[in-house]
């Protein structure tokens, strides 16, 4: 995991955890609760497009309604809108007009010393 | 060697060697095909968080379930190992950063605190400009994007922070109290559902649950800037956060006697990862990388640490 990581950023190239290549199909968070014995699911799936382009991060709906995503992991909001505010302020550089290509990084390898 | 942890304000030579063995860490390479040692600890975490525990969970293999207590205390377990082979130094502890203090500061006051000075971690800013963290001083490599999906990219660039942009003030002593006195003496680690739902110390502490963002989430959103994204090691106050939020489960630990880590490994395999005698999630099995576990520790392994280090004061 170190290697591979390692060469990809050394090489300019992104790294992707399996779950983090977010498949085709929406993520739909599930929840469960048991009710006066009675098992209650709650399925919830979103579809967010900005600017036209899908938003493929998965978000997560709790107990108490909030959501939150991947991308700002300590982070719960009332609504999906106030969520994807966030992502946009948060990651400026995703949302460029000119997209912003990645860099490699000389200190990332090195010799061992 | 049982080695003492202390408040990072408490003491100059702690603090100086913290900031000293950070850099070091970031020119450090155990393996030439491997990036510098403290990227890995940022490279880990990212990894953490995108592994679902199960797949399709909100529970991934170090947050929002039981094994969030734990497997920090190993992450900071291997940082201050790495710091004393840095620094040549086996007495050296990790400090911690007495959040909730400051959190008894008015809202202003908090940005402005002995935390956030010259000669500690620097201030605000994007970019951060004061401090031993500022322009030129010291580079973030590594960044999560935030869309379309959080994947890692390389970047160069210098240390965000936005204290006090998202939340104004930190978690109170009174917050902390409260976590750790809550449903004595029938004080519970964690219960069912085992997520961001727990009514549960653990779900507490790490701040989903009674209100949102609390103590530990409240400090990352507070901080903002690179503490924000799942990459948020690269800030290194991430270590003194941790350290503290690792000081008050050990206080709750000590205060009511140690109550048992749950889940045991009774429960289902839709918890594998959490459980008292489940492997935490490794970066590395490599001794170079971790010689004290080798990749291969459980919470049962974690929950009596007095032969490691110990806490100045609680």
């Amino acid at each position: 995991m170190i290697a591979y990581s390692s060469k990809q950023l050394k090489a300019g190239k992104p790294v992707t955890a399996v779950h983090a290549e977010h498949d085709k199909r929406p993520f739909q968070s599930v929840r469960e609760v048991d009710y006066k014995g009675h098992k209650i699911t709650i399925y919830t799936q979103y579809q967010i497009k900005i600017d036209g382009k899908r938003f493929s991060g998965h978000i997560y709906v709790d107990n108490r309604g909030k959501v939150s995503a991947h991308a700002l992991p300590n982070y719960s909001f009332v609504s999906a809108v106030d969520l994807v505010k966030k992502i946009i302020d948060e990651f400026p550089d995703d949302f460029a007009t000119k997209k912003k290509s990645y860099r490699s990084n000389s200190t990332t390898t090195r010799r061992r010393r | 060697m049982v080695v003492t942890r202390r408040n990072i304000l408490g003491d100059s030579n702690v603090r100086d060697k913290y900031i000293e063995g950070v850099k070091l860490l970031k020119q450090d390479f155990l393996r030439q095909d491997w990036t510098n040692t403290y990227d890995i600890f940022v490279i880990w975490h990212y990894y953490a968080m995108m592994t679902p525990t199960p797949p399709g969970s909100d529970r991934n293999a170090a947050h929002r379930g039981p094994s969030f207590l734990p497997w920090h205390r190993w992450f900071l377990i291997l940082l201050e190992h790495h710091l004393q082979r840095v620094l040549d130094d086996p007495d050296f502890g990790l400090p911690y950063w007495d959040w909730a203090s400051d959190g008894e500061l008015p809202p202003n006051q908090q940005r402005t605190a002995p935390i956030w000075a010259d000669d500690c971690m620097g201030g605000s800013g994007s970019p951060v400009t004061t401090g031993p963290f500022r322009v030129g001083q010291w580079q973030v490599n590594i960044e999560s994007m935030g869309f379309p999906n959080p994947v890692l990219v390389p970047t160069n660039r210098p240390l965000r922070r936005a204290l006090g942009g998202d939340v104004s003030n930190l978690p109170t002593k009174e917050n902390v109290r409260r976590a750790v006195l809550r449903g004595e003496p029938n004080v519970v680690y964690d219960v069912t559902p085992w997520d961001t739902n727990s009514e549960s110390f653990r779900n507490e502490l790490e701040g989903w649950w009674p209100d949102a963002p609390g103590l530990h989430n409240r400090v990352h959103v507070w901080v903002g800037g690179d503490m924000a994204p799942a990459t948020s090691p690269n800030d290194p106050v991430f270590f003194l956060n941790h350290c503290n939020v690792d000081r008050i489960w050990e206080d709750w630990q000590h205060k009511h006697g140690n109550p048992p880590y749950l889940p045991d490994n009774s429960a289902g395999t839709a918890l594998r990862g959490h459980r008292l005698n489940d492997r935490l999630f490794a970066v590395t099995r490599s001794n170079l990388f971790d010689p004290i576990y080798r990749g291969r520790v459980r919470p049962a392994d974690l929950l009596d640490v007095s032969a490691r280090y110990i806490y100045d004061v609680f």
